[in-house]
């Protein structure tokens, strides 16, 4: 068996494979094989080959390719572009004017996909020569694309929350229902901080005043029918019971090929396009899971987790302090580690501290989630930040790093929020069928 | 190089299709189970299939796309030499990963045929046919990563400036310029739609 110690110089020198720059998964493979051998011998490698066939062969994981398609092909249908518009006719009259349209497409956009990258470069495309059109404050546009872009992976259907579920044994329909309520509290309180910016600053963001009628109004929420329909028809099939996660996302998929048919952005190359996109996203997610499950296989097979809840026993911490903890863990480890790594690296040694101090699972997956939202507009290596600088291609990307600094606040405040208040999760998943 | 690339790409469209294929089926499942208490049986099994050997074909397509995470935050703060040598050693590493894969996949796979072992389900499958395509999956990763490899060991003592430029981690603006990309390409196209009074509202 091993101690704690031991465990804690494992989990730094796989944070070493990885910030060496070896691929994230191999780094996570390096240090199992090394476990294996140095405590157990070569026997338990003889199986690896079994458990690989095993894990990639699960249902459950069945549905990421599927929800990654399913996004790619509605990114490539036009919709977006489309639901942009409809988004800024209506948003716009409200104080903060067009920003409010980046955060409400963020979040449509992200009710039916879950990539951060593409929905800031989306959103960036439509909306950067309208802003130049006007006079904002180009910090507070450019974080709020930034911002706006991390609620992908927030509102269901998440992949993350997928790969979190997968891992840990949570019922991956519970995560979903969870993320509804605090993704439509973020967004909301990301738009109540823009309203109060413009308050608070006359100047930075204008009100537009566009001369639309009612009907034209009313007509153009037609582009809002098809995310709302795929929305529902998977969200809903999962919330009544009617299909699992992996049945919605195949759904998912046929209706968004019907959507891409009616705006007549249906082609070969598009399709094309679109499979070799969700094969490399997908491949990239499924590498680092089928390490993280041989990790986590290991980890248990080394009694980790046995050791681990016997130290915090120990300790004789609340589960407050034990979550004021992991908030700085988190913290400070997502200023060095990709988003999606730190989720997966660290699942194995904290999961089961979670489990012993009885904090509810699936809030613990939100709570992980928004600490990620956070790690992706941080510096020095939150990626939507980088992101969207490389888009705008000129100026500092420092003009990031103060543009999202409202944003950043509401999300510490919101996980405070949630640490308060708990309910606020697991209510909604609470009254599923 | 090209070849090895054309290769995968051909392979990851065909999975894209079978992924769609898969979809069909899934709701072909669904209505059937709803509408006609009807059930195929095992398009749950057959999934797992799917994403198990999709899984495999695109670990290859993604990394000779250079899609697999690294973290550069290292790399970018050394000299070119030990960057270069960091560099060498990932992809040193990532093939060991993927042969260590293929040795025991191919155990897995032996140990199926041994035993002629069929899956405990309605469906019955013969566990080699389904993991024999798996396995083939392993084996091109395998043999992408050390092509990867050999070309990148080539290019060190020729121009590792290159090297680097081919195989390091993509950066953010690599990344950026190919969603950007994809995204104008869109805009143009919808643009054009809503010129050609294509049923816009707005």
């Amino acid at each position: 068996m091993i101690d704690v110690a031991q465990a804690v110089i494992g989990f730094f020198m796989m944070l070493g494979f990885m910030a060496l720059g070896l691929h994230v998964a191999v780094a996570m493979l390096i240090t199992s094989i090394i476990g294996v051998l140095a405590f157990m011998g070569a026997a338990p490698l003889a199986s690896y080959g079994n458990q690989l066939w095993s894990i990639m062969n699960d249902f459950l994981l069945t549905s990421i390719p599927l929800f990654v398609l399913l996004g790619e092909i509605l990114l490539r249908s036009g919709v977006t572009d489309r639901m942009y518009r409809t988004l800024s006719i209506w948003l716009s009259p409200l104080p903060g004017g067009l920003l409010h349209t980046n955060i409400g497409a963020s979040a449509v956009f992200a009710a039916v996909s879950g990539s951060s990258v593409a929905t800031a470069a989306t959103i960036s495309t439509v909306a950067l020569p309208e802003f130049r059109k006007r006079r904002y404050n180009e910090k507070l546009v450019l974080g709020s694309i930034a911002s706006g872009a991390t609620l992908g992976i927030l509102i269901p259907p998440s992949v993350n929350l997928i790969i979190f579920g997968a891992l840990t044994n949570t019922s991956i329909g519970q995560l979903f229902v969870g993320g509804i309520i605090p993704g439509i509290c973020l967004t909301l309180l990301f738009m109540v901080s823009i309203i109060m910016i413009a308050k608070l600053f006359p100047g930075t963001a204008e009100k537009v005043t566009e001369d639309i009628s009612w009907a034209d109004k009313i007509r153009s929420l037609v582009h809002l029918i098809p995310p709302a329909v795929i929305f529902f028809v998977t969200m809903g099939a999962i919330y009544f019971g009617w299909a699992t996660p992996t049945e919605a996302a195949g759904a998912g998929v046929v209706l968004s090929l019907i959507v891409a048919a009616i705006y007549r952005g249906l082609s070969w190359q598009m399709l094309h396009a679109a499979f070799l996109s969700t094969m490399r996203t997908s491949a990239l997610c499924l590498f680092i899971i089928t390490a993280a499950f041989y990790l986590n296989f290991v980890i248990g097979v080394m009694g980790v987790p046995q050791a681990m809840t016997d130290l915090v026993a120990s300790l004789g911490v609340s589960q407050l302090g034990l979550i004021l903890v992991l908030v700085v863990f988190y913290l400070v480890l997502g200023c060095f580690i990709e988003t999606l790594s730190m989720m997966v690296g660290t699942i194995p040694i904290v999961f089961p501290i979670i489990l012993y101090s009885k904090i509810d699972p699936v809030w613990f997956g939100i709570f992980l989630v928004l600490m990620m939202e956070l790690a992706l507009i941080t510096p020095p290596v939150g990626m939507n930040l980088y992101v969207v600088q490389g888009i705008r291609r000129q100026g500092a990307v420092s003009d990031l790093f103060i543009g999202v600094l409202p944003f950043v606040l509401v999300i510490a405040v919101f996980v405070a929020v949630i640490i308060a208040f708990p309910a606020l999760v697991t209510w909604l998943p609470g009254l599923m069928f | 190089m090209n070849f090895i690339r054309n290769f995968n790409v051909v392979f990851s469209i065909i999975g894209g299709y079978v992924l769609l294929f898969l979809s069909f089926l899934i709701v072909f499942e669904i209505i059937a189970r709803k509408v006609f208490n009807y059930s195929l049986q095992g398009v749950d099994e057959i999934g797992g299939y799917v994403v198990a050997i999709t899984g495999t074909f695109g670990f290859a397509y993604a990394l000779i796309e250079r899609t697999h995470t690294r973290i550069d935050i290292i790399l970018d703060h050394v000299p070119p030499v030990i960057r270069n040598f960091l560099n060498l050693l990932a992809y040193a590493l990532v093939t060991g990963a993927a042969l260590f894969m293929l040795r025991y996949g191919y155990e897995a796979l032996s140990e199926s045929i041994l035993f002629k072992s069929v899956s405990p389900t309605p469906l019955q499958i013969i566990m080699w046919i389904p993991q024999s395509m798996w396995v083939a999956g392993l084996v091109v990763f395998s043999i992408t990563a050390l092509a990867m490899l050999v070309h990148l060991l080539v290019l060190q003592f020729k121009n590792p400036e290159r090297g680097f430029h081919l195989y390091g981690p993509p950066t953010v603006q690599e990344e950026v310029e190919r969603e950007l990309a994809d995204a104008e390409a869109r805009k143009a196209e919808s643009d054009d739609h809503r010129h050609s009074g294509n049923g816009d509202a707005s």
